[in-house]
């Protein structure tokens, strides 16, 4: 028994001998650089070239170790008879190189074509180019840009190298925790940005970091949110259209966002602080450690993963990988050959051809095998959706396969439902039971209705419950809902600043979205009027409450829980300064604004009749002697659905469609700017109203402890102050 | 690679030099391996390691995780800055027991 399972394999030794290096035909799958038995497998597809070729560097040199090409004279393995051979099988490219020390290698290949070669600017379909080395579109690690920032060698041939990695890791256990949609509170949040401030508390060398972010693990714990959504950590390039500002001695514009993928399999390197140790399989060791230490603290992980475009740009742009390889099978083409540009940053990845889908598809198991990942948010989704010519389609099969894939089938997926093409599918996403959505409209509702805007009630009341008039047969969990997110103001210049003012990011504030649906309360930007402070909090607050009352799945953007301010810029995906990286300090100088919303998220995660996977009935399915939600007014039972007023109560009976209890739930919303007075449904005997929160109230009486509040003394009605919200418990008054 | 071991007093103390790398971890491993004997405490002094590579890292795991099976403790000890934040930031650091001299306390034997 023993024996049979040390039996040695018979493929580790060599076939043939290229100046020394030891090969022997390749198996195709999986794609990319996999460590086999005595030595690395190499597998490349491309459907239109004719000739491969395998570049080895040492790692960080400039020139290649060795250029092994896939067909050609070979030596004999130990003979020095010379030999014809090919690696390649169908459109596969694949060769073994043995006894290889992968730690100490980069490589690339060479590829070319009996095509005649494109130039740049001009519109082609093939754009091979025997004189670049180009990354592997599966490749699991690139250096190249190991530590964020760090200027590379400009006129180095090899910008984004190729690194093998290890995929071992010891995970002691840890598997995706599967919460249910319905119960998380998402955090959208930037790796760098989260601990690069130094308010943060975390060493120089780590901050800014995956490891910087593990040691703030006790922080979100503390705000109360149980997933995080990270912007992207796929490899980019921060030097991507940066600019240098000689007065300042400092990069004046970067890709800091990083919505521009140079590699769908790699972890940043610049985002891990064993970034500068230039060694792959640390940076990937460092992210799974992260993941897990979420993991352990009941916290999920869902990355924002852009497959919209890549990092190429359009005919001007440069050849890293994948429009060298096969650019007619990755992107899409006009008849005439120019990149098809529904992403709005120059190209688009060919996401319904079959081998680019796979390629999706693989990527995204890989980071839910490997990495643990929970759950995926896919920017400009739209363009998944799209036929090669990007017609928009029926049934589209990338996102069918995504949808019942075995290994991502426990795996949220998550669609940022519209492209820059003009395609807007927010509600009528392809979902195949699977999608939830970025609900744009939400965002929009909330907002018009928080500024104060008459005949927002209806769509307000929609929004409360999950969105129904969008998801009716998909459920409330189909609706991400959020008010601001990395694009578009933070929550802070939404009550702050009536117009974007983004002359930081160098384009004379043509950039950015003009419609932000925002309100300044009275004066633009900073000011020292306390009222005016005032009141910007309160509606800090009221879309805080709002928002995490609402049915569907919350999310609140990184900053947002302090209010810190982007000085109103509602863009700021170029700078890589204080603007976008978290203020610590805020956190004690906002305190009581902090503390309102820790406690809202606490009262979300007590309260089970705020988290239905069903939408709501309208009717009294348990019995209760009330439906599981109602509407009213200033007058109970009478609800204005013309105004700015609007209350609802949840009958805690239908928790969880019945199956759980919770209390009765009232939200009272006063978006009018007097305070009204408001006339309470009446509870079942032996039941009390108890004041949860009230935004008009300074802090602490704003907001209680979830359990402790403190009785209502008039039990048939409550004032509620003018732009302000108040929400009440009706618990028995034995409990 | 260079590794010089010495049993003092019941304590081996494994001192190897140079890094540990793709290169060189497969021969430290092994070496080292042949002194996890049952119950042995083993202090593994990384003073003359410069550089401990991923590989580096693996080889150090597997040698604890063979010394726990055999009842043996091993603490590292004067690990250098720069290994010890690789360490933590890749959350290997979990698994040791740190000593800044090789003169362990022997309380320390009790946590390793």
């Amino acid at each position: 028994m023993g024996d049979s399972l040390n039996v040695q394999r018979i493929d580790v030794q060599p076939t043939h001998e290229y100046q020394h290096y030891k090969i022997r035909p390749g198996n195709p799958y999986p794609f990319g650089a996999s460590l086999v038995p005595g030595g690395v497998n190499f597998s490349v597809f491309s459907h239109h070239a004719n000739y491969c070729v395998l570049v080895i560097f040492e790692k960080g040199g400039q020139e290649p170790l060795v250029e092994i090409p896939f067909r050609g004279m070979f030596m004999k393995a130990s003979t020095e008879e010379p030999v014809w051979g090919e690696f390649r099988i169908g459109n596969v490219f694949t060769m073994t190189v043995l006894d290889l020390d992968h730690e100490a290698i980069e490589y690339g290949f060479r590829i070319d074509s009996g095509f005649p070669s494109a130039r740049a600017g001009q519109p082609a379909f093939h754009r091979f180019d025997a004189t670049k080395v180009l990354l592997d579109p599966y490749t699991r690690a690139i250096g190249g840009r190991d530590v964020w920032g760090q200027a590379p060698n400009w006129n180095a041939p090899f910008q984004h190298r190729s690194r093998i990695v290890f995929d071992d890791y010891d995970w002691e256990g840890d598997r995706p925790l599967e919460i249910p949609l319905e119960d998380l509170v998402v955090y959208e949040m930037h790796v760098r940005g989260f601990t690069r401030h130094p308010s943060s508390g975390i060493d120089a060398e780590e901050a800014g970091t995956f490891s910087g972010m593990r040691q703030k693990i006790p922080y979100l714990k503390e705000l109360g949110v149980n997933c995080v959504e990270l912007m992207p950590v796929y490899e980019f390039d921060e030097f991507e259209h940066s600019r240098w500002d000689e007065q300042q001695r400092r990069w004046a514009k970067m890709n800091y966002w990083g919505y521009s993928t140079v590699g769908f399999f790699s972890p940043k390197a610049g985002y891990a602080a064993t970034g500068r140790m230039r060694d792959g399989t640390m940076v990937a060791d460092e992210l799974k450690s992260l993941v897990k230490e979420l993991h352990r603290n009941g916290i999920e992980i869902i990355l924002d993963v852009v497959f919209n475009h890549t990092a190429e740009g359009n005919e001007q742009g440069p050849t890293i990988s994948y429009r060298g390889i096969d650019n007619a099978t990755y992107y899409m083409l006009t008849p005439e050959g120019y990149y098809y540009n529904f992403s709005g940053t120059g190209n688009t990845l060919n996401c319904n051809n079959p081998i680019v889908r796979d390629m999706v598809i693989d990527a995204l198991r890989y980071w839910a095998s490997q990495y643990h990942v929970d759950a995926f948010r896919f920017d400009l989704a739209s363009i998944l959706g799209r036929d090669p010519w990007g017609a928009p389609l029926a049934n589209p099969p990338l996102l069918e396969a995504l949808a019942y894939d075995p290994i991502l089938g426990k795996c949220k997926l998550i669609a940022e439902a519209w492209d820059a093409g003009g395609l807007y599918q927010v509600g009528s996403f392809p979902a195949y039971g699977r999608w939830a959505e970025w609900n744009g409209k939400y965002r929009d509702t909330l907002r018009r209705f928080v500024k104060g805007d008459p005949g927002e009630t209806g769509a307000i009341s929609q929004a409360i419950q999950g969105s129904p008039q969008l998801y009716q047969g998909r459920g409330p969990t189909a609706s991400v809902n959020f008010v601001t997110c990395h694009d578009g103001f933070n929550l802070a210049d939404l009550v702050s600043y009536n117009d974007k003012h983004n002359e930081a990011n160098g384009e004379d504030n043509r950039d950015g979205a003009n419609d932000n649906a925002s309100w300044n309360c009275g004066w633009e930007g900073p000011t020292e009027d306390p009222a005016i402070l005032a009141l910007r909090q309160r509606q800090m607050k009221n879309v805080m409450a709002m928002l995490l009352v609402s049915h569907g799945v919350p999310m609140i953007l990184m900053g947002d829980e302090f209010a810190q301010s982007k000085f109103g810029n509602n863009n700021t995906y170029c700078l890589d300064t204080e603007i976008n990286w978290l203020d610590w300090s805020l956190r004690h100088r906002n305190q009581g604004y902090y503390r309102f919303v820790t406690k809202m998220i606490a009262f979300r995660k007590a309260h089970p009749v705020l988290r239905s996977k069903d939408f709501l009935r309208h009717t009294d399915y348990v019995g209760s002697g009330y439906s599981d939600i109602s509407w009213h007014g200033t007058r109970a039972w009478q609800p204005d659905w013309g105004g700015r007023v609007l209350a609802f109560m949840l009958c805690g009976r239908h928790a969880k469609g019945g199956t759980a209890t919770d209390d009765f739930i009232y939200v009272a919303m006063n978006m009018y700017w007097d305070a009204l007075p408001f006339e309470l449904p009446r509870l079942p005997d032996g039941t009390r109203w108890r004041v949860f929160a009230n935004t008009s109230m300074p802090s602490p009486e704003d907001v209680f402890e979830p359990g402790s509040e403190p009785e209502l003394t008039d039990q048939a009605g409550c004032l509620v102050g003018g732009r302000s919200v108040m929400i009440l418990v009706g618990r028995s008054a034995l409990q | 690679m260079q590794v010089d071991v010495r049993d003092d007093g019941g304590i081996v103390f494994i001192e190897p030099v140079g890094d540990i790398d793709g290169k060189t971890a497969p021969e430290f491993q092994e070496t080292v391996l042949g002194h996890v004997q049952p119950s042995a405490r083993i202090v593994l002094n990384l003073k003359r390691v410069g550089f401990l590579s991923s590989a580096g890292l693996r080889a150090v795991l597997l040698i604890y995780r063979e010394a726990k099976s055999k009842a043996a403790k091993v603490v590292l000890a004067e690990v250098n800055k720069d290994i010890r934040g690789s360490m933590s930031a890749t959350g290997f650091l979990a698994f040791f027991v740190l000593c800044d001299s090789v003169q362990v306390q022997e309380s320390i034997w009790e946590t390793a």
